[in-house]
């Protein structure tokens, strides 16, 4: 890569993000909380997509799929599946959540908790786990950025200025605009991504194979397994790809980056239009890794590290300006997915600890503002320092089962949503129980007799079961609460009652 | 949303389900399209049946009850918070 234009094209992203920051930031009219964090409710359709869709993909669909590509051939593509579950939860979980945000102003699942369980104990747990799960997956993605960028530019840029760049920038922005600069900032990165990944992968496929075809004969060629499922190492069986994409796309959906989005919308139209077309797009993202990681096999048939891979295309195959491009495309991967995280965690910080325990009176809006703004940068620099000097046991456990450790959650959310007998008992016992079961399933503590399910889901069968009866055994909710809740839902239009 | 309706909708996602779950182990040919294996191409066929199952159950009934007349929820909001 040519240093010039790696520097230029880095220092003209980065004041594209500035700009917009500062746009985001004159765009907020009321100095609030809800404003900071959910940009005063009003989320249209192009932006929500844009948003959810660069918060969703982050560096994995660059470095990480095609890498898996590599090994498995075209059986990973098993895991896109993930995204309808995914929508699933949108449409089910995220336009119940819409609706009792706009009337209960919620900011996050974990304020619905409070109020739906009629309990603190619900909500801090939710929020132990939530911010357990998301704070240690931050500072990787951080850490990850800078590994990145010292290694697509060959160590042009170092891990360390990397790692200080991408945390410098992201955190300016979501500091000064909060959540307006980072969707706007979204539907650029979203743009960004989408050329560099589109653009390279007809450029690689065209040199590698000649065409896509090409490259998926050659491949059959190599090994027929790469074709098929269950893969190479035979892996994929039916019911490890049900599972796992159960436990990513039902697990992804309960993140509070993701779920909080909900709340963010609009209209409960753009809920229902976004669940339908977030899948369809999702393809332009998952079909490209597959050709770019068969190309690579073809390429280089016996590379040990296999994310290596398209940083090597990017180097081998690529012109230097579109090799730039890609780097901005990973660099903008990076960026959403680390803003929206720094948010949700900050705003489940702000409004669940700082609020319910520390100011519950004397909150003002301009003052609450401020101290969003503190907690943003105490979330990064706790991230980071987590993840550096935390015991890298747990580090590394929560890091792999940050999916599977918000499928539990999830189930106390749609429990809540859907079922009037849900009681706090019943959730603080399925959260409690199914994350120490998952615990000990990954630790080996407890193996299972059947193999081939995902750990996620044994757990989640847990909760599920401990939630119905501990429910079915104590006390509900008070009936104002059920209610308040649940006449939303009643079939009869509004104006009939 | 009836009951009837209901239990429709949970066969064919429970179809889809097992669907999503790759059940064309060992199928490699035919090439859909001049270049998409067929468990891909059946796998993108099963996604767009959900998108297609959800578009319906989202546009074309009342899964959501009351809420699902928009005005009329944020205008009962709205008397809620000024009586």
């Amino acid at each position: 890569m040519n240093p010039t234009i790696v520097y230029v094209g880095v220092a003209l992203y980065t004041l594209v993000c500035f700009a917009i920051g500062l746009w985001g930031f004159r765009q907020s009219k009321r100095p609030t909380m809800e404003d900071f964090f959910l940009g005063g409710r009003s989320l249209g359709l192009f932006f929500v997509l844009c948003a959810t869709w660069s918060t969703l993909f982050s560096a994995f669909s660059y470095i990480g799929l095609p890498g898996a590509y590599y090994r498995s051939g075209i059986s990973f593509f098993g895991i896109s599946g993930n995204i309808v579950l995914n929508a699933a939860c949108m449409y089910f979980i995220g336009s119940r959540m819409w609706a009792v945000g706009k009337k209960f102003g919620f900011i996050n699942a974990t304020d619905l908790f409070a109020e739906r369980y009629r309990s603190n104990a619900v909500c801090i747990i939710a929020m132990i786990i939530s911010v357990a799960s998301l704070l240690p997956y931050l500072g990787l993605q951080i850490r990850g950025a800078g590994l990145t960028l010292q290694g697509v530019t060959k160590g042009m840029i170092s891990f360390e200025t990397g790692l200080t760049y991408i945390t410098l920038v992201v955190l300016l922005y979501v500091v000064l605009g909060g959540f307006r600069s980072v969707i706007y900032n979204d539907v650029v990165q979203a743009v960004i991504m989408l050329v560099g990944m589109l653009g390279a992968t007809y450029v690689i496929v065209e040199k590698v194979g000649g065409g896509f075809g090409g490259v998926i004969a050659k491949a059959a060629a190599i090994n027929p397994a790469l074709t098929q499922f269950p893969g190479p190492a035979g892996v994929w069986s039916p019911m490890m790809v049900l599972t796992t994409c159960m436990v990513i796309g039902m697990g992804g959906f309960a993140w509070p980056q993701i779920s909080q989005r909900m709340y963010a919308t609009r209209s409960l139209k753009t809920v229902k239009t976004l669940a339908v077309i977030f899948p369809i797009s999702a393809l332009f993202v998952n079909i490209p890794p597959v050709f770019i990681g068969l190309a690579g096999r073809i390429q280089y048939p016996d590379l040990k590290n296999a994310d290596l891979i398209f940083p090597m295309m990017m180097n081998d195959l690529l012109s230097p300006t579109m090799a730039v491009i890609i780097l901005l495309a990973i660099l903008a991967a990076i960026m959403s997915t680390v803003s929206g995280m720094i948010l949700s965690i900050s705003s489940i910080l702000v409004r669940d600890l700082w609020i319910r325990f520390f100011d519950p009176e004397g909150a003002t809006a301009s003052r609450m503002s401020t101290v969003s703004r503190v907690v943003t940068v105490i979330v990064v620099a706790g991230s980071l320092a987590f993840v550096f000097w935390g015991p890298q046991t747990l580090v590394g456990l929560l890091i792999e089962a940050s999916g599977p450790i918000m499928l539990q959650v999830l189930v106390v959310l749609a429990g809540g949503l859907y079922w009037k007998r849900a009681s706090k008992a019943g959730a603080i016992v399925s959260m409690l129980a199914s994350e120490a079961f998952l615990v000990l399933l990954w630790t080996k503590a407890i193996v299972m007799p059947v193999t081939g399910i995902h750990n996620g889901v044994w757990a989640m069968i847990l909760g599920v079961v401990l939630f119905f009866v501990v429910s079915l055994l104590t006390k509900p909710a008070p009936d104002e609460v059920i209610r308040k809740f649940f006449d939303l839902y009643d079939q009869e239009p509004a104006a009939a009652k | 949303m009836g009951k009837g309706l209901k239990l429709v909708v949970l066969i064919i996602y429970v179809l889809l389900l097992i669907g999503l779950s790759c059940p064309w182990q060992k199928v490699g040919e035919p090439l859909y399209l001049g270049f998409l294996p067929a468990p891909m191409f059946y796998l993108i066929m099963v996604q767009l049946g959900f998108v297609a199952v959800l578009g319906f159950v989202a546009f074309f009934t009342r899964f959501h009850g009351r809420v699902e007349d928009e005005e009329d929820f944020l205008r009962s909001l709205k008397k809620e918070v000024k009586p």
